[in-house]
């Protein structure tokens, strides 16, 4: 984790207190699934994801505090009403995903969230991988219909 | 990408047949596409598009930033290379241009090193094999019309003594007189030495030569029996 922060950001100082975060993300996250449960997968992508948030809350603060023209990197800093949108998509997705078959949920996750592929999956539940494809395609579809619905409203 | 590569790639995340590759480059399009067309987009895009979530999204950028970050030093490294290429081959051009018009004795270019030049075009001829050996033999055959410097030719000027115009005594009163009577005359006997000393010699030995050589020879044995007989006479007889 502190070596994919150190490729982005080139310090110890933001690589550590990105590490830091995602470790949070983590352990929030670790507290509903199995313990026994292999997060490799799931690490990497949240420091990923935690490393392009930390640049962009960054390049907003510089936006806020220089409003020069000349600024790096503004391409990345979303505006408050980006912010409060993707809050809202999250909460609509939580709730969608709330409705799914427990099985279908834990798969949908272990391959969106985990980022696993169908064979680690496999490798990890013992469901043969048709069964784990189609499990995932029936979450999905139904995540779709969902989503669609609330999207109108 | 292209709409209908985005499209694909939803039906393909739909019936979960895509890699995660696929799902962050799906990620990574719908991401551009939404700032794009903003509420114009598709549902099914925007709902597939909450369905893949900050993660991927977040993993696509990440991604995508860190290859463009590689891909920059890699591009300045080939411009260094083209450069350094594009140097060498200007040098090495103005090498051959300037050795070409450089003599290599130091003098200028005469009828003698044209051949050993023309003699290129012989050995890779341009035109068919006949031709070429026709080159060849009329190079080989070529006299220089125009005549070239050599040892046997050269001749040395002979040094010509200016007649000098001396002031006379009513000109420049204050010099004394007998100064101004001997000065021409010292001055033209001086330069009437100058000249007698002055021999034309060969640069390359030949019968006049080996004449010359014999007679200062000859000058400076008489010279030294001279001297040996004035120190003789002068300390007494050598032991």
């Amino acid at each position: 984790m502190l070596r994919i922060a150190l490729d982005f950001f080139g310090s110890d100082e933001d690589a550590e207190d990105v590490v830091q975060e995602s470790m949070l993300a983590l352990w929030r996250y670790c507290e509903r699934i199995d313990p026994e449960r292999n997060i490799e997968g799931l690490a990497v992508r949240v420091t990923k994801n935690c490393c392009v948030s930390w640049r962009r809350r960054h390049a907003l603060m510089a936006t806020l505090s220089d409003s020069s023209p000349s600024c790096s990197v503004p391409v990345l800093s979303p505006s408050p009403q980006d912010i409060l949108e993707a809050k809202d998509a999250q909460t609509i997705l939580a709730d969608a995903i709330a409705r799914l078959k427990p099985r279908e949920r834990e798969l949908f996750e272990m391959r969106q969230l985990e980022g696993l592929t169908l064979d680690e999956i496999t490798a990890q539940t013992g469901i043969q991988k048709p069964s784990v494809k189609s499990m995932i395609s029936t979450a999905r579809k139904k995540l779709l219909t969902e989503l669609k619905q609330r999207l109108r409203q | 990408m292209k709409t209908q590569e985005i499209q694909s790639l939803v039906v393909r995340y739909l019936a979960a047949e895509s890699t995660p590759e696929e799902e962050r480059r799906l990620a990574l399009a719908l991401h551009e596409a939404a700032k794009n067309a903003g509420e114009d987009l598709p549902e099914d895009w925007q709902a597939v598009r909450l369905m893949l979530g900050e993660l991927t999204l977040g993993e696509a950028l990440y991604d995508d930033i860190i290859s463009r970050r590689r891909r920059r030093p890699l591009f300045w490294r080939w411009v260094a290379v083209a450069a350094f290429v594009l140097t060498a081959g200007l040098g090495v051009a103005l090498y051959h241009s300037a050795s070409l018009q450089r003599p290599a004795d130091g003098t200028s270019l005469t009828h003698e090193t044209r051949p050993s030049t023309q003699s290129i075009t012989a050995t890779h001829p341009v035109a068919s094999a006949h031709t070429s050996s026709r080159i060849v033999s009329h190079v080989q055959s070529y006299r220089p019309t125009r005549p070239v410097a050599s040892s046997h030719t050269y001749r040395r000027k002979r040094k010509t003594v200016q007649p000098m115009i001396m002031p006379s005594v009513a000109e420049n009163p204050s010099l004394p007189q007998e100064e101004l009577a001997e000065e021409p005359l010292l001055a033209a006997a001086e330069a009437e030495q100058q000249t007698e000393d002055i021999r034309l010699h060969p640069l390359s030995p030949d019968e006049d030569s080996y004449e010359f050589i014999e007679a200062e020879m000859c000058d400076i044995r008489s010279r030294g029996e001279r001297v040996e007989a004035m120190v003789a006479k002068l300390t007494g007889p050598v032991k």
